[in-house]
């Protein structure tokens, strides 16, 4: 059983190591163990990302450019058998979808029509948990989803309402076990389509990040601050290990960039990435956009975790991305994809060293607490 | 009709979901559902007094769910069984519980691990606190709600600002911030004054159209009293009367129903004093 921190231990912190535990400096871990992020070493198996070409919200260029991306990934047989599809959009907060915070209604009416095209007699259902909305009517309502859902005859399931199963992982993290929806792990397909985003504490709101909204407000609040609490990044990959969707799409027709993932700027990318393995999905888009993985501490952890393997790009590789702006706060954090390794590592260091704080602090309490 | 869709949804165990698709019990529905019918004048079947009394954990408090870990939940608990006749241990083990997990800024979080208060978990709180008559800070507390409102004159569920910038506040939490307010403070009318007027407005205008909302909303309105119009409280409760549906609940939600049958319970009560 893998041993955690103590959490008594990090309440008791200055403000500054729970920042630090909070972004996800404190990697227990060196420097070393980070350096597959930049050239794969020892990581052997591969998995392929699609980028597919999509000029605008037009659903029948949507449906194509998605029916390209199944081909691209070898998953019409994937879909094709299954007796239940589930697709978790992100609706985060009730705003309209002009502002690119939300999932895309068209997108969605798009994907649904792809997949009901594949399969028709499957269950498709759409289900999210909003981390800041408990108003579901005028949720739905203002992002759009709810004349998506009406156009297809679908019900939407509230995530934040629904029955719940406990779910045990020694080797996570943080959570030894989490409340999650049933209806996640009683669905055959689940499909994670989140927009491409970037984040104020994270870096990156992606295909990972989406996930947080399968965590049911009914049992962790509205917003899902004790998953900050426990630290984000940490949080962030052991949902993905929980959940492990199937399929991951983001939708990068427009993203956000500079102070996402509720303040950004959009920021017309054209593109539509999937892939099966959600962080790789997420790490491919960080360097296309200009973030070195390297540099971030979700992509350490996805590491540590091994959910990370070689990012066979397919499709229309050569869409370039203009660059990303990175948040305010982590604007230092922009085009380092394209920096010489040396001075990535360095920048590394950096962070690391930040990290170390925390570790001073906090062994300093935990050797108090031994003595006590 | 709505106390007949909540009493016909009630579970075996005497607990009540959030909708018709849950198989569990949940403590927030459950004591909504018990709060609502007690304030509509329907008396309360001992398998959901048992229901509450079996799961309070040995710390006080309650989870949403039996045998979670207290939390935020437990006000909600706390709050309902005042609406009962029910041990006074119970209810005074489910307040110490209360006390115990305040932050220090005066405020509660929906989960004591998390650190950080926030609106609805206060608003909870300080009306299970305000109904045991319990004493508490009103000043810290009241400072606390003040802080946690953005520059709009209202409440959102996170925080008045992020990473710098501005929030604005929400339908769905600006009604609990009200209430926070009613509950702890005499001199109200100043710090509500605006918030109320917008929300007469977003009533007349047919701007606030959903039962969740709008149950809060009524709620709240008839809290006020003296600070809104007899014609808004109407009005409230017509545009909520128009989204009943026939089986007597709203949006077919178990959670939502109880709302708003509190709510039109409690302003029936008011019209009748």
């Amino acid at each position: 059983m893998k041993s955690r921190l103590n959490y008594d231990i990090i309440k008791r912190l200055d403000e500054r190591a729970k920042s630090i535990h909070r972004v996800g400096l404190n990697f227990e871990e060196g420097l070393e163990f980070l350096l597959p992020l930049i050239n794969y070493a020892n990581i052997k198996e591969t998995t392929k990302v699609a980028i597919i070409y999509c000029s605008d919200y037009d659903s029948r260029e949507i449906s194509q450019a998605l029916l390209r991306g199944f081909e691209l990934l070898d998953l019409g047989s994937e879909i094709i058998n299954r007796n239940s599809i589930l697709i978790k959009p992100g609706l985060v907060e009730a705003r309209d979808f002009c502002d690119n915070v939300t999932t895309n209604p068209i997108f969605l009416s798009a994907l649904i029509e792809c997949l009901k095209e594949i399969n028709s007699d499957c269950n498709l259902q759409v289900c999210e948990g909003s981390g800041h909305e408990r108003d579901t009517e005028y949720l739905l309502h203002k992002t759009g989803i709810k004349e998506v859902l009406k156009n297809h005859d679908l019900d939407f399931i509230d995530f934040n309402q629904e029955d719940v199963m406990k779910i045990d992982y020694d080797d996570s993290l943080v959570f030894r076990s989490l409340l999650l929806p049933k209806i996640w792990f009683e669905t055959e397909y689940r499909i994670s389509l989140a927009k491409l985003k970037t984040h104020h504490r994270v870096a990156l709101s992606l295909g990972m990040k989406n996930l947080f909204g399968c965590v049911p407000g009914s049992i962790y609040g509205w917003p899902k601050n004790y998953l900050h609490w426990m630290s984000t990044p940490r949080s962030i990959v052991d949902l993905t290990t929980y959940l492990k969707p199937n399929l991951t799409i983001i939708d990068g027709i427009f993203g956000v960039e500079g102070n996402g993932p509720l303040h950004g700027l959009q920021k017309d990318s054209h593109v539509i990435i999937m892939g099966t393995n959600t962080a790789c999905v997420d790490m491919a888009i960080a360097q296309l956009i200009g973030f070195s993985p390297l540099l971030i501490p979700m992509f350490w952890y996805a590491l540590k975790q091994k959910l990370i393997k070689k990012i066979e790009l397919v499709g229309d590789t050569w869409i370039e991305i203009e660059s990303y702006k990175a948040p305010s706060n982590i604007s230092w954090l922009e085009r380092t994809y394209f920096q010489s390794t040396d001075i990535q590592i360095s920048t590394l260091k950096k962070l690391l060293d930040e990290g170390n704080y925390f570790w001073n602090v906090y062994k300093s309490l935990e050797s108090i607490n031994q003595t006590q | 009709m709505s106390k007949d869709f909540l009493l016909s949804n009630k579970h075996d165990d005497g607990g009540w979901g959030y909708t018709f698709r849950n198989k569990l019990s949940f403590m927030e529905p459950s004591s909504w559902s018990l709060r609502a019918l007690s304030f509509s004048g329907t008396t309360i079947s001992e398998d959901t007094m048992l229901y509450f009394v079996n799961r309070q954990n040995s710390d006080g408090g309650w989870g949403n769910l039996t045998a979670s870990s207290s939390d935020s939940m437990t006000s909600r608990v706390a709050w309902a069984l005042c609406a009962v006749d029910i041990d006074q241990n119970i209810k005074n083990s489910a307040i110490d519980w209360l006390i115990k997990n305040q932050f220090p800024n005066g405020t509660w979080g929906w989960k004591i691990e998390s650190g950080t208060g926030f609106i609805e978990p206060l608003t909870y709180s300080l009306l299970a606190l305000n109904e045991f008559h319990y004493p508490i800070d009103q000043q810290l507390i009241l400072r606390s709600i003040i802080s946690l409102r953005c520059d709009d004159g209202g409440w959102n569920c996170h925080t008045p600002e992020m990473s710098g910038i501005k929030q604005q506040s929400q339908d769905s939490t600006n009604a609990l911030g009200i209430i926070s307010v009613l509950t702890i403070e005499e001199n109200y009318k100043d710090i509500l004054k605006n918030i109320v007027n917008k929300y007469e407005k977003k009533i007349l205008n047919k701007e606030l159209s959903t039962p969740y909302s709008l149950g809060l909303f009524l709620w709240a309105f008839t809290e006020i009293d003296d600070l809104i119009e007899d014609i808004t409280i109407n009005n409230t409760c017509d545009l909520l009367l128009s989204q009943q549906q026939q089986d007597g609940s709203w949006g077919n939600n178990i959670f939502w129903t109880a709302i708003d049958l509190y709510a039109m319970s409690l302003t029936l009560r008011r019209l009748l004093e």
